[in-house]
């Protein structure tokens, strides 16, 4: 009778702490190579198929990125290609500085910490001062928490698309396709407006994205160069 | 009865323990080695400062940019990514307006991640169709006993 109870008694535990470890430590079994810390926010499937983005803070709550990621796939041609992206969050701690006003994150030791996600993109997004700068760099964007959410589509555009700024002043990158030296350009798209990162450049809408952060939409050209490259995912 | 509640137990367990190992395989998202080059870039020229084998996981690079990288083995071009170290794009946004614009970087160390080939030689960078840099690769991180 008293090893019946023992039995029972033994199984019972082996269970709870079972379901305790299968709850609260997914590292235990753990047996990939990627930090233990990759988190998966928003996950459409194998990453070698599609474009993966992985998301570092500094003094910003984890549930921001959330906002970040909406605000993205909130804009055409985005919002029609969701499952074409991977949202991934690593709580690692990140050192940035300041480079021409603007937070700069870009660094080898940012560049290790990403390999542990899935990383064609890597954002930090950071609680600066007001009056410092958004950048993007090379595949990094380093985003100062207190601009506008929007700031987010906008600095993707750069380095996604290699879309230009469409205010003035600023420099056209080389393959840039959205500031045009003339309208005929611009194809059958209706629209064309005067300063495109240049004065003497044109643009195939008025206010995209690429041009002020209070706008919805990287407008019809923009998406167009958005999508193709998209098809290469 | 108690040994078949025992027995009902462990099974139980066991599929725990079966579900979470099988949910342990869906997670290995980065189970891959990469090249990691430092270099200095300098006004559109490059300079190695180091290179080595890492584990975990490296970007594609399939943006249409100005620089482009490829991985090379005997003239045959293993793989390539395109990215651009020249231009930084600076972002501030008050009273509606955004500024900031673009500043052209004249010198700055860049770190290339490229997914790890064992046939690999060279590594090539190319500045549009101009080759401006080349390095053997296939000794990086002296791992290898790969004799060329």
């Amino acid at each position: 009778m008293e090893y019946k109870y023992l039995f029972l008694g033994g199984a019972i535990i082996l269970i709870v702490v079972g379901v305790f470890v299968f709850l609260y430590d997914p590292s235990i079994f753990y047996s990939g190579k990627e930090s233990p810390s990759c988190e998966k926010i928003f996950y459409s499937g194998n990453s070698d198929e599609k474009v993966d983005v992985v998301f570092f803070t500094r003094g910003v709550g984890k549930n921001k990125i959330q906002k970040y990621i909406d605000s993205l796939l909130g804009f055409e041609p985005f919002d029609k290609q969701k499952d074409n992206f991977n949202f991934f969050y690593l709580d690692e701690k990140i050192d940035c500085n300041i480079k021409y006003s603007a937070l700069f994150c870009y660094s080898l030791d940012l560049i290790q910490k990403s390999s542990g996600c899935p990383n064609d993109f890597i954002v930090v997004v950071s609680d600066e001062s007001d009056g410092i700068r958004s950048s993007a760099y090379m595949n990094v964007i380093s985003i100062n928490d207190k601009l506008p959410i929007s700031v987010f589509p906008h600095e993707f555009g750069h380095i996604f698309a290699n879309l230009a700024d469409e205010y003035i002043p600023a420099k056209i990158p080389f393959g840039s396709k959205n500031c045009a030296k003339n309208c005929k350009e611009f194809g059958e798209i209706v629209g064309c407006f005067q300063e495109c990162s240049e004065s003497d450049f044109f643009r195939s809408s008025e206010n995209s994205i690429m041009r002020t952060l209070n706008s919805q939409s990287y407008f019809e050209f923009n998406q167009k160069i958005i999508s193709e490259e998209l098809e290469k995912w | 009865m108690v040994k078949k509640i025992f027995l009902d137990l462990l099974l139980i367990l066991s599929l725990i323990f079966i579900l979470k190992f099988s949910l342990g395989e869906e997670q290995q998202l980065c189970d891959g080695n990469y090249f990691l080059l430092e270099l200095r870039f300098s006004s559109g020229s490059f300079e190695l400062i180091n290179k080595s084998i890492q584990e975990g996981c490296a970007p594609d690079a399939k943006g249409n940019f100005e620089y482009k990288y490829s991985l090379v083995n005997n003239q045959t071009i293993i793989s390539s990514g395109k990215f651009n170290s020249e231009v930084l794009f600076l972002d501030d946004f008050v009273d509606g307006e955004m500024s900031g614009g673009t500043e052209l970087i004249k010198e700055q160390k860049i770190f290339l991640t490229i997914p790890y080939a064992s046939e690999a030689d060279n590594l090539e960078i190319f500045k549009q169709d101009e080759k401006v840099f080349e390095i053997k690769i296939y000794d990086a991180g002296a791992t290898s006993c790969k004799i060329k």
